[in-house]
């Protein structure tokens, strides 16, 4: 049965089933250079269920990134398969991809990336509207209370903060009420006040849209946190 | 659809974010255009403006000269005339059955450098011109004026005035000749609109009393082909002392009537082949057409204009150039900007439209501030030269051209956004945002 492979977890005599969310067979990723295929990253099988928070941990160099891309469809894997949420990304087209990333997955990137020309709330209405969702204002609004930085709705990125700026990120990317939520080094600039104040508030956005997050760093600062880490130096 | 509002969106938030730079490629633009405007506006209006005053007239005859200088002095009231020619001479070439209508012109004096013009009721008509008020003159030292003379100098019928010498301003007064106002023309958007008309009688009989022997001055101020001369009589500042001891010679033998120009309505088309030189070989005056002078005077202004519009079609080319230098360094900052784009689910052709529609955004705004400066421009020039020239130009009117102008400067703009556009297309996702 395929993504039907159930988690237990739980203690006691409460078992909840879990759905897979990530599963990943094979997989070979890279990028095609002059003199061939340069594989990056190579992970024989990956199962992340729904609601499983995981650490990709690595040293630079180590495939993070590349896995990421994979994981948004931003790039094809050289080899294998990866399904997300049942959808084999690999078979999709090109907008096919698109859309379903701009549906399904949150992004955080590592340099908090706006549009600079437009102000907060126009970054999160393009958001939705380049995701083909219904204009909703009262959404945004909410996202940015439950973030503490409604006040910076009419704000420029320019004129944030890096802590506001994170969080303006972290909202766009709970905000279209995705399944998965990838964080590339989300924490790596941050102090340790900041880098656990910024976790908090993907956990908390995570837990109550009901995301799964996968957050590729070399920070180890996070690694206790996290239920499941996925060491890709090792397994390189 | 969808794509393309989000796109324009983008647009304009990223010209917004430069507000500088995008208002210099406007203005830019705006200026190349609009001085092409201008041009446009100014050259058509002269063109339709000096058709209509030379409708209808075949050929002009006068005293020799330049042919060009008849032409403007006696059907556009522009320049001074080339001399006058005795009456019986003129009327010997006439009298011939190739010539339907000849309407005899008496230049020479003017009111408030209106000019007045003796002539016949004729000349109203080839123009078409009707009475506002009032009737047209029966006898001498009755005027008829035009509607601008009438709105510009504030004449008013019955009113009388005295119509100075020359066609310049402080010409010495005619007092003891007065004119009456008898009539006021409507407007016919013609040359007719600045003149004063009367016979030709009334001119003859203001020269005659003077001592001139029926001279309408002209000639006799301004020797033949001498064209240093000509500024000379227009600020019209000579004497009628001065000028009879100037023609003292002449004075004696010529006590005959003399007309400044006949304007002449062949009966055939053929007479064009050889009425023109039968005039120039068997008498003192010369013939010229208005259709060859004005075809002359137009490839004489054509250098100018040509040199005029090469100038604003640089400072377009350079508002293009402005708008593709601008958009690819801005595309080296927005590089991660576009990226996101794509992550945030754009498709690349959103991103091509987002810098695209920059490019056309640029070129609509410069072309509507160049129509907007173009015939401001126009109208400022009509405005003030009103006084001082026998050309009315308005800045409200449009002509087919225009839209040659505008469709070029949006072309231009959209094609100097169309490298940078193609580049954001291209912009490669993920190496962008792992770059970082």
């Amino acid at each position: 049965m395929r993504g039907g492979r159930k988690f237990c977890s739980g203690n006691g005599n409460t078992f909840v089933i879990l759905k897979v969310l990530i599963d990943i067979e094979s997989l070979e990723a890279g990028y095609h250079a002059p003199s061939g295929k340069q594989i990056v990253v190579k992970i024989d099988r990956l199962n992340i269920a729904q609601g499983e928070h995981t650490l990709l941990l690595g040293p630079s160099g180590s495939g993070k990134t590349t896995l990421l891309n994979v994981l948004s469809g931003l790039v094809l894997p050289l080899n294998g398969k990866v399904n997300i949420d049942g959808v084999s990304i690999g078979v999709l087209s090109h907008a096919q991809r698109d859309k379903f990333r701009s549906q399904k997955i949150g992004l955080v990137m590592q340099r908090l990336h706006l549009i600079s020309a437009l102000n907060v709330e126009d970054n999160l209405l393009l958001t939705q509207r380049l995701a083909g969702m219904p204009r909703d204002v009262k959404r945004i609004k909410e996202v940015l209370a439950a973030l503490q930085i409604a006040d910076k709705a009419q704000k420029f990125p320019r004129s944030l903060s890096q802590g506001e700026a994170q969080r303006v990120a972290i909202a766009r990317a709970v905000l279209n009420r995705p399944n998965l939520v990838l964080a590339d080094e989300l924490t790596s600039a941050l102090d340790d006040s900041n880098c656990d104040i910024a976790i908090d508030l993907l956990f908390a956005q995570a837990r109550e849209h009901g995301a799964t997050l996968i957050v590729a760093t070399h920070d180890a600062r996070i690694k206790s946190r996290f239920a499941r880490v996925h060491d890709l130096g090792a397994a390189a | 659809m969808n794509s393309f509002v989000t796109a324009l969106g983008l647009a304009w938030a990223y010209l917004r974010q430069r507000p500088l730079a995008t208002l210099l490629n406007i203005v830019l633009l705006g200026l190349g255009v609009g001085t092409i405007i201008a041009l446009i506006l100014t050259l058509a209006q002269a063109e339709e403006r000096m058709g209509r005053d030379s409708a209808g007239i075949d050929l002009v005859i006068g005293a020799k000269g330049s042919p060009l200088q008849l032409i403007l002095s006696s059907v556009f009231q522009m320049d001074v005339p080339t001399g006058n020619v005795p009456l019986t001479e003129a009327a010997r070439i006439i009298a011939t059955p190739q010539v339907k209508l000849a309407i005899p012109l008496a230049l020479g004096d003017s009111y408030k450098t209106f000019r007045i013009v003796g002539t016949e009721a004729s000349y109203a008509d080839l123009y078409s011109a009707t009475l506002q008020e009032g009737s047209l003159w029966t006898k001498p030292f009755e005027a008829v004026v035009g509607a601008e003379t009438a709105r510009l100098t504030g004449l008013k019928l019955g009113q009388n005035f005295a119509g100075s010498h020359g066609l310049g301003e402080g010409g010495d007064a005619h007092a003891d000749h007065p004119y009456r106002v008898v009539g006021i023309l409507r407007p016919t958007e013609s040359v007719v609109d600045r003149l004063i008309l009367t016979s030709v009688e009334s001119i003859w009989a203001v020269h005659n009393d003077a001592g001139e022997s029926g001279k309408a001055k002209t000639r006799a101020d301004k020797p033949k082909n001498e064209h240093d001369e000509r500024h000379h009589q227009d600020d019209g500042k000579h004497s009628h002392k001065h000028h009879g001891e100037d023609t003292l010679d002449e004075h004696n033998h010529s006590a005959e009537n003399e007309i400044t120009a006949y304007l002449i309505q062949y009966t055939t088309p053929l007479a064009a082949a050889s009425f023109p030189r039968m005039v120039n070989e068997s008498s003192s005056m010369q013939s010229a057409s208005p259709a060859i002078e004005i075809s002359r005077l137009f490839a004489l202004l054509g250098i100018g204009v040509t040199t005029l519009k090469i100038f604003a079609a640089i400072m377009m080319v350079c508002a293009a150039l402005g708008i593709f230098i601008g958009l690819v360094n801005t595309l080296n900052e927005r590089r991660e900007d576009l990226a996101l784009l794509r992550l945030l689910g754009a498709t690349p052709a959103t991103v091509f439209l987002t810098v695209a529609l920059q490019g056309l955004a640029l070129g609509l705004l410069g072309v509507i501030l160049g129509l907007v400066l173009g015939h401001l421009g126009a109208e400022w020039m009509g405005y003030a030269m009103q006084k001082t020239h026998r050309m009315q130009l308005t800045g409200w009117v449009f002509f087919k051209e225009e839209a040659v102008v505008i469709g070029a400067a949006a072309t231009l703009a959209v094609s100097a956004a169309l490298i940078p556009a193609w580049r954001a297309y291209r912009n490669a996702v993920p190496e962008t945002l792992n770059s970082a």
